[in-house]
């Protein structure tokens, strides 16, 4: 009787769509888990197939199994009484014992097969033509199935099972796979958070937080061969889960009989009501029905498609799954946006700010389109599923009433998620004790930008249901649409916005001081585009529209033959708009904006390597001072500037050609040398290249002032690149904008396995060597200058303020312009950016041993959260600095804020900049949280001051500029909070450290070698070695050190020192006990591991 | 106004032909469409409903082209299919009304007015705002017979209309009809001979797709006077009847089987002369297809 039973089970699932289309469903589902999964490995040079990957991608299981289980766990047993052949199947010879096994076996089955589709993916995955593929590691797959795939599918389908059982209710499966999720989420927030409780570790039912814990510290090839022991947290775990799974079992086979579920079958069928309830006496009517007029006009078949959408809206909106799927979504918005959210240095969270809080939308968008999508093919077949159809149909009623009627509902579905999901926003937020909800940006990012995707996916689920006239195959086709769309989108295959249905520039791209800046225009007209793309593809889906018993595609089209005139000018409409907004999109991003594929910038940095690298050591002119007047245009995201350089020979040959080059978007108007004749001899405009011959050489030491006029401008929209250069608040402007003189090594391809391609030879090193002859005699900070002075005039629009580097001289307002004039203090080197932005301006003096410092902070208003704290941690950060290198060098410090399109903080001469969502809106109520602003403030200070120092561009300078300053912020947080409470942060380091060593493009540099691009070694490991050797040997010989190195690179030489000399001074200063340690951790590749005590 | 049904046929992808060759006139009051289960009563019932497209053949109701303009159709159409669903959570007041507005009775007042009192006539009024979902199978074959008859429809097409019904509702509904049929085309699609036989002035039978009796059902049943006998019989002794005679039914009396005999000629003294019906003459149609008449 078993097998009976269980084969029948077997059979009658084969033959539902619904088994097949998930089938489909977890054979994709495993390629984009994996996909995903490496991504987030991909930080340490793991292969993108990882045994880590393949245990996460397993342990992870996906929502998509997460549902199956639940479907098939549910309604294993439970179908007899929605279907109501209990009566029938109970009174055959079926025993109890039998039926109940048989069932649980059978769907058990199915799920396994279902889970093997899902393996094949992850195993296919290895066989696609992925970047960074290691070899398939059958070991690994066979031990995750093992430990991890098997426990996981018996332990969640045997609890989906019994409790639908227990319940006598397929729905409580879902609660149980709710909650599964629910425990799952946790463990990992609380993981995520810092927090490795045994309690919420064993708790997951996946193994999922448990696997994370033993990752997290694995070093690329300990990844790359994880085999995870079955001990510890991993086995109680399994243990645990597995030994609960088999209770809930039994008991669910001990309280299950056929009495039970029968007993339970005709309270529900009681519920039914009864004919005789409502009978009364019959009625004989003499008159005959009242006569009614009607009115089938296009007016009133509009009023219909209004009041049928909010029929339909609530038909949606009633039934109970409809409930339980939005509540599981919303239920993952608030984990997300109550739990995970971003913490940068230290564990001090962020303010939920309403950008972090809708900016949850993106990372959980896949999730609502495919709400979106399922519900949208469930209404549209409504009809067909509850077999009103045959009602329907036959109503005066034009097909287009119907579709629209609920694509109009759909719309309010859609509105009314995001509703939902600002009115959770909002209430995440005020639980927080945050209450600057800032309805305009939930506005914005809700409605604006998400509800209109939302609408052209119900579009596109309407044309794929109008062609198909199949439910199960308008889910399938949509949902693998939607799942290969973000995959080609995730893997870079389809780069332009263009040509991804849905897809517009800017999501995930608001910050606070700039809004979606120039992203608000662009998504307009993508979504134009799509939208009446979409239009186009509902006047098909209206055309062919199914009605009455179906018919094939080619059936309904011979019916209808031709389009109706409306529909036709809808297409054609649609299909005209379409076109016109692509011309617009082409023309303003790939030829206005010169939107070049990452292919294609590698290859002009080719062509330009290749053209022009023989110009690498030709001598030119280096600048000493600069005066420039600049007129900036936010609001027009346009500049003007006239610049004087004045230029010395400082080689020892003469220069009789300048070769000038300039920033993209820029243009120079004119060019002229005092003196000197310049005649153009070429200007190549593809590569902003110029060369000029100058009527005399230009003799070693002589001098020559160049004029240059120019101007740069934005324009419409990009495919992502926010220009922050140029942004209507927040302008980010580098120095880029004076012409470089000579050969820009900044734009070569750094990345070996690219250089091999395209037959460049591979680069040994990304500086170059201190023993370079030519290198040697530059500082670090660039080319085409060493130390420099300057004046800067700079004007920018009335409400705005100029952050720029030097003493501010003086401000004003002419012209409805504000004005400002900075001079430099001291002699800089020539990096340095400028800012212009709507600020609020704090400012407070300080005084150091008898020296009064001017601080002053420029911040975007709506960030006036710490704005005291920065000013507080400067003001520490100052005195600390100063006790150990002496005088901060100017007068005054500036930290200004900036749009948060990048994570990088800059310091340059007097000024620190941090992007918005660095310390400007970290939640530090707590005192101990105040740790990452004490950090930040500290290191830039630390950079201002070895940036004093002149050393060459070559190999090992950003020991100097950055292994020091990390060092030194540490010593200062070591200094507050004692040593033990760094721990934390030396792990955070530790792990940014590994993260990026696997993103590492070419080699690991040493650190004595180190170069610009890797920051990991300079900053990561750097700062910790001397903060290791600090406790070792002792912090005041490793400051003595530094101070010791400092004024010797800032006095004495006649040429730029190296990062040698201040290795050859801190293994002095430490003694030769320490020699091995810094020799291991300065000439070798040793991954040092932080000392946990 | 007649319905002019030409020369229909139908076959189905797997082969089977639903309608062959369908000739009839259907003018006003209650037409009955008798056969067994899989005649093709549905497929024909469909294809005036406007929900399914013969391969050849043509439907006239009026000056309206049926199949050219299915829109018109239903204007003017009430269809009970045998098959139905409803939207489980919503009330039946919701959802007639909806329907009544989808029948284009857009003025608020009138439709209320007029769902209320078919909720009335079949008996679901007291019930009305509770869920679809909720209601037995008779209630809602009562909810599909309201919802056809919504928007004066010109046009009644009621296919197998009292499965379900118990027999006081089955007149109730019967009496409905039949007040409607007056000045309307009513086509009554059933295999239970009696309610063609007490409701329709007109009536046709088909089988295998096929058109096999077209007439009133008082000549239909006549067409056998005189030929028809009957006989009380051993169950065993059946099937040598079935052999030696014409046994066009057979049906049990008091627990003794009792044989009729199409024959004109008294087979047999012991055989007695029976009044034919219009069951007789179904069973007659059914078991001789080949040899019946297109009209009685």
């Amino acid at each position: 009787m078993f097998s009976a039973i269980f084969s029948f089970e077997v059979r009658q699932q084969f033959r539902k769509p619904f088994t097949w289309i998930f089938l489909l469903l977890m054979f994709a589902q495993g390629i984009y888990y994996m996909r995903h999964s490496g991504e987030f490995f991909s930080a340490d040079q793991t292969y993108a197939n990882a045994p880590v990957v393949m245990y996460t991608v397993l342990a992870g299981i996906g929502y998509i199994s997460f549902i199956v289980t639940a479907l098939l766990g549910g309604a294993s047993l439970t179908k007899d009484l929605e279907y109501r052949t209990s009566s029938l199947l109970y009174t055959t010879r079926a025993d109890q014992f039998s039926f109940f096994w048989g069932r649980y076996a059978g769907s058990a089955f199915i799920l396994l097969l279902l889970n093997l589709a899902y393996l094949a993916g992850i195993v296919l995955y290895s066989f696609l033509p992925v970047p960074n593929l290691g070899p398939l590691s059958l070991s690994a797959l066979a031990k995750g199935i093992l430990l991890i795939l098997l426990p996981n599918t018996f332990v969640l389908y045997t609890f989906c099972f019994a409790v639908a059982s227990l319940t006598r209710s397929g729905k409580s499966a879902y609660l149980v796979v709710l909650f599964a999720m629910l425990f799952m989420i946790f463990g990992v927030s609380l993981h995520d958070m810092g927090i490795h409780h045994p309690l919420s570790i064993l708790g997951d039912p996946t193994a999922f937080t448990v696997l994370l814990t033993q990752l997290e510290h694995l070093s690329p090839a300990e990844k790359n061969a994880y085999s995870p022991d079955f001990k510890g947290l991993l086995l109680y775990n399994r243990i645990i889960w597995v030994a609960i799974g088999v209770i809930v079992l039994i008991i669910a086979r001990i309280k299950y009989s056929f009495k039970n579920f029968i007993a339970h079958a005709e309270r529900k069928t009681k519920k039914k009501l009864d004919d005789a309830a409502s009978y009364t006496a019959p009625v004989f009517h003499e008159q005959a029905l009242r006569s009614t007029t009607r009115s089938f006009s296009t007016g009133s078949h509009w009023k219909k498609v209004g009041s049928l959408a909010w029929l339909e809206f609530k038909t949606v909106t009633r039934p109970t799954g409809f409930r339980i799927f939005l509540v599981i979504l919303l239920i993952f918005y608030v984990c997300y946006i109550a739990l995970w959210q971003q913490q940068y240095y230290s564990a001090a969270p962020t303010l939920p700010v309403t950008v972090e809080v809708t900016g949850v939308t993106l990372a959980l968008s896949f999730y609502f389109l495919m709400f979106i999508i399922i519900n949208t093919g469930e209404l549209l077949f409504k009809n067909q599923s509850s077999g009103f159809w045959t009602i329907a149909d036959a109503l005066p009623l034009p097909s287009w009433v119907t579709v629209l009627s609920k694509v109009f509902a759909m719309t309010g579905i859609a509105l009314l998620l995001s509703a939902f999901l600002m009115v959770l926003g909002i209430t995440v937020q005020s639980v927080k004790g945050y209450y600057n909800f800032q309805p305009g940006i939930y506005l914005n990012e809700l409605f604006i930008r998400w509800t209109p995707k939302y609408i052209v996916y119900i579009l596109l689920t309407t044309f794929i249901a109008g062609i198909t006239a199949s439910r199960y195959t308008t889910h399938g086709i949509a949902v693998i649409f939607l799942v290969i769309s973000i995959v080609l989108h995730e893997l870079d295959v389809i780069e332009q916005n263009r040509f991804n249905f849905m897809f517009s520039p800017g999501s995930g791209m608001n910050t606070d001081m700039n809004g979606n800046g120039i992203f608000t225009t662009a998504h307009a007209w993508y979504m134009l585009y799509w939208l009446s793309l979409s239009l186009a593809l509902l006047a098909i889906a209206l055309w062919v529209w199914q009605r009455g018993i179906p018919k094939s595609l080619f059936a309904r089209m011979r019916k209808q033959q031709k389009l109706h005139p409306v529909l036709l000018l809808l297409f054609l409409g649609g299909m005209t708009s379409f076109v016109l907004c692509g011309n617009k999109i082409y023309r303003t991003v790939n030829i206005q904006n010169r939107f070049e594929t990452n292919e294609e910038e590698r290859m002009s940095s080719v062509l330009y390597e290749k053209k022009y690298k023989w110009l690498e050591n030709a001598p030119q002119p280096l600048i000493q001072h600069i005066a420039l007047d600049l007129d900036l245009y936010p609001e027009k995201r346009a500049l003007e500037y006239r610049t004087v350089l004045s230029l010395k020979n400082q080689s020892e040959s003469g220069i009789d050609t300048l070769h000038i080059e300039w920033m993209d978007f820029s243009e120079i108007h004119s060019l002229s040398a005092s003196g000197s004749k310049l005649t153009l001899l070429n200007k190549d405009g593809e590569m902003r290249h110029s060369q000029y011959l100058l009527e005399q050489p230009l003799q070693p030491g002589d001098s020559l002032i160049l004029s240059v006029e120019g101007s740069m401008k934005y324009e419409g929209f990009t495919n992502d690149d926010p220009q922050k250069e140029l942004t209507f608040n927040g302008s980010f402007l580098p120095l880029d904008i004076i012409p470089f003189m000579g050969y820009d090594e900044r734009r070569e391809l750094k990345e070996n396995r690219y250089r091999e391609i395209y037959g460049l030879p591979k680069l040994a090193a990304r500086l170059p060597d201190t023993t370079d002859p030519f290198a040697s005699r530059r500082l670090f900070a660039s080319a085409q200058a060493n130390r420099i002075s300057y004046t800067f005039n700079i004007s920018t629009q009335a409400d705005q303020r100029i952050v720029a580097p030097g003493i501010l001289q003086k401000e004003w307002t002419e012209n409805g312009r504000n004005h400002f004039r900075f001079v430099s203090e001291l002699p800089g080197v020539f990096d340095f950016h400028i800012l212009s932005a709507r600020y609020a301006v704090k400012e407070a003096t300080v005084n150091t041993g008898g020296n009064v410092k001017k601080i002053s902070l420029y911040y975007h208003p709506g960030h006036p959260y710490n704005a005291e704290h920065f000013m507080a941690s400067a003001k520490e950060a100052l005195l600390f600095l100063e006790s150990i290198l002496g005088p901060y060098p100017y007068q005054q410090v500036c930290i200004a804020e900036r749009p948060r399109y990048d994570e990088d903080l800059f310091a340059y001469e007097n000024v620190m900049v941090l992007p918005e969502n660095h310390g400007w809106i970290a939640d530090i109520r707590r005192q101990e949280d105040l740790d990452y602003l004490r950090y930040i403030t500290a290191k830039l200070m630390a950079e201002q001051y070895m940036r004093r120092s002149d050393i060459s561009r070559t190999q090992g300078y950003p020991v100097i500029t950055k292994s020091i300053p990390g060092y030194l912020a540490l010593l200062q947080l070591a200094h507050f909070y004692g040593e033990a409470s760094l721990k934390d942060h030396l792990i955070k380091n530790h792990e940014d450290y590994l993260k990026g060593r696997g993103s590492e493009k070419n080699e690991e540099p040493v650190l004595i070698k180190v170069d610009d691009e890797a920051d990991y070694v300079s900053e990561k490991k750097g700062a910790y070695i001397l903060y290791r050797l600090a406790q070792m040997a002792g912090a005041e010989k490793v400051n003595g050190a530094i101070a010791g190195f400092l004024e010797e690179a800032m006095h004495s030489p006649q040429q730029p020192v190296n990062a040698g000399l201040f290795y050859e001074k801190l293994k002095a200063a430490a003694g030769d006990e320490h020699n091995a340690f810094l020799q291991s951790a300065f000439e070798t590749r040793s991954v040092y591991q932080p000392d946990k005590k | 106004m007649k319905l002019e049904i030409k020369k229909l046929s139908k076959t189905y992808p797997n082969g089977k032909q639903a309608l062959q060759d369908i000739s009839l006139t259907i003018g006003k009051g209650m037409f009955g469409l008798l056969g067994q289960n899989g005649a093709g009563k549905s497929t024909l019932m469909r294809t005036i409903a406007t929900l399914q497209d013969p391969d050849t053949g043509s439907i006239r109701l009026g000056d309206i082209d049926v199949l050219q303009q299915p829109g018109e159709v239903r204007k003017i159409l009430g269809y009970l299919p045998q098959d139905f669903g409803v939207y489980s959570n919503v009330s039946a007041f919701e959802m007639l009304s909806h329907i009544a507005e989808m029948k284009g009775i857009v003025q608020a007042g009138q439709r209320t007015a007029a769902v209320k009192e078919l909720l009335e006539r079949v008996n679901l009024y007291d019930v009305r705002y509770k869920k679809l979902g909720t209601y037995s199978g008779g209630m809602q074959q009562r909810f599909g017979i309201a919802q056809a008859l919504l928007g004066n429809p010109k046009l009644i097409i009621v296919d197998e209309p009292t499965a379900g019904l118990d027999p006081l509702e089955r007149n109730r509904f019967y009496n409905l009809l039949s007040e409607i049929g007056e000045n309307t085309i009513v086509i009554l699609s059933t295999h239970i001979v009696e309610d063609v036989s007490t409701l329709c002035n007109d009536m046709a039978v088909i089988g295998n797709g096929r058109l096999l009796k077209y007439g009133k059902p008082s000549e239909i049943e006549q067409s056998l006077k005189g030929q028809l006998w009957e006989k009380q019989i051993a169950k065993t002794d059946l099937k040598k009847y079935q052999e030696q005679l014409n046994v066009i039914a057979s049906h049990f009396k008091a627990g003794r089987m009792i044989i009729t005999v199409l024959d004109e000629n008294r087979p047999h003294e012991t055989f007695t002369a029976k009044e034919p019906t219009l069951e007789d003459a179904y069973f007659e149609i059914i078991a001789n297809p080949s040899l019946t008449l297109q009209n009685a």
